[in-house]
């Protein structure tokens, strides 16, 4: 339980202050291990508010970093219902 | 007698309300975001300057133990220094004296001056071809300004301005459009953004184009916008693909120029 705030800790730092080809992959990866990690949504929109453009069109909304965690997550959640962890 | 019953689709209530959960995250980020977006950069603006600071005075520190790697670094910058002249020459336009004339002419003047910026955030930081720049509302910077290399070439406008800080957005935004002139033909073009300082162009086979010509902005100065890397033209086809790239380095872009 303790992974998920610093996974959350972490990755804040890391789109404050590394290149984004470290910190997207590692939202995505805790979006992908940690349990409906809707933080991951917040940690998209910040990714938006320090370095997104005005959102003037439906495209820079649909490709926003808030809306793909989004649907990341959305997307993870029929997945995850049919995984199974024990054989 | 036994009975094999078909198993019951599980219920769906709990995803439902895992979805409704989400939506209701996304919609309270959305809000939250939506009016602490200047206050959460103004927040970090510093916080970026020190570690802009920071990495100058350790990579100066690094240079007096290490005099291998000294004379790397110092490599480095004399090979910075010689593209930033290079482009500086690129960017000056051939016909200089006539332009000035022409200027002249049409009762406009040759542009000196402006805001001068250090970069707070460049790419990669910036997932989009974003720049974040130390000066702002309180320093004169005005939406929609022109955000140009010392040097001369065009990089990119004023998106969003903050009391000390702005965002500019570049020319080589995925999606973006300006307009431009292919300076060997003097051909009218829209050069399209397709990120980490490329642009795509679609022109007329016919069209003269060689790698490394120039492309210029449209407006009356003329300002060099990008440089042809690479041409794709298939035999069945009437038109011809121009990949262009941005004559500056957009990973170490140290400072810029505003201008209104």
């Amino acid at each position: 339980m303790k992974y998920r705030p610093l996974a959350t800790v972490f990755i804040i730092i890391a789109i404050i202050i590394f290149p984004y080809w470290i910190y997207i992959p590692a939202l995505i990866a805790a979006m992908a291990v940690l349990p409906l990690y809707w933080e991951g949504i917040f940690l998209g929109f910040l990714i938006d508010a320090l370095y997104g453009g005005k959102l003037n069109s439906a495209s820079s909304f649909f490709f926003s970093a808030s809306f793909l965690s989004l649907a990341g997550l959305l997307l993870l959640i029929p997945i995850r219902a049919r995984l199974r962890s024990h054989v | 007698m036994k009975m094999n019953y078909l198993q019951k689709n599980r219920p769906n209530r709990g995803r439902r309300k895992l979805i409704l959960f989400l939506l209701g995250v996304f919609f309270i980020g959305f809000v939250i975001f939506y009016f602490l977006n200047g206050i959460i950069i103004s927040a970090i603006a510093p916080f970026w300057k020190t570690e802009n600071q920071l990495t100058k005075v350790l990579s100066d520190w690094k240079e007096i133990w290490r005099s291998k790697q000294a004379l790397v670094s110092e490599n480095a910058r004399f090979k910075e220094k010689i593209s930033s002249l290079e482009l500086e020459l690129n960017a000056r336009p051939e016909a200089y004296d006539g332009n000035d004339t022409l200027l002249s002419l049409l009762g406009r003047k040759a542009e000196d001056g402006g805001i001068t910026a250090a970069v707070l955030v460049r790419p990669p930081q910036t997932p989009y071809d974003m720049i974040i720049i130390d000066a702002g509302k309180d320093d004169g910077v005005l939406a929609d300004s022109q955000a140009l290399l010392p040097e001369g070439p065009a990089l990119g406008t004023v998106s969003e301005i903050f009391p000390s800080s702005a965002k500019i957005k570049l020319f080589s935004s995925a999606g973006e459009k300006v307009s431009a002139v292919l300076e060997r033909s003097g051909l009218s073009i829209m050069l399209e953004g397709a990120g980490g300082g490329n642009f795509r162009i679609v022109v007329p086979r016919e069209t003269p184009v060689e790698k490394g010509d120039r492309i210029l902005s449209a407006d009356i100065f003329s300002r060099l916008l990008a440089v042809v890397e690479d041409i794709k033209v298939e035999p069945t086809d009437s038109f011809k693909e121009i990949f262009a790239r941005s004559p500056a380095n957009l990973f170490n872009i140290r400072f810029i120029v505003i201008r209104p």
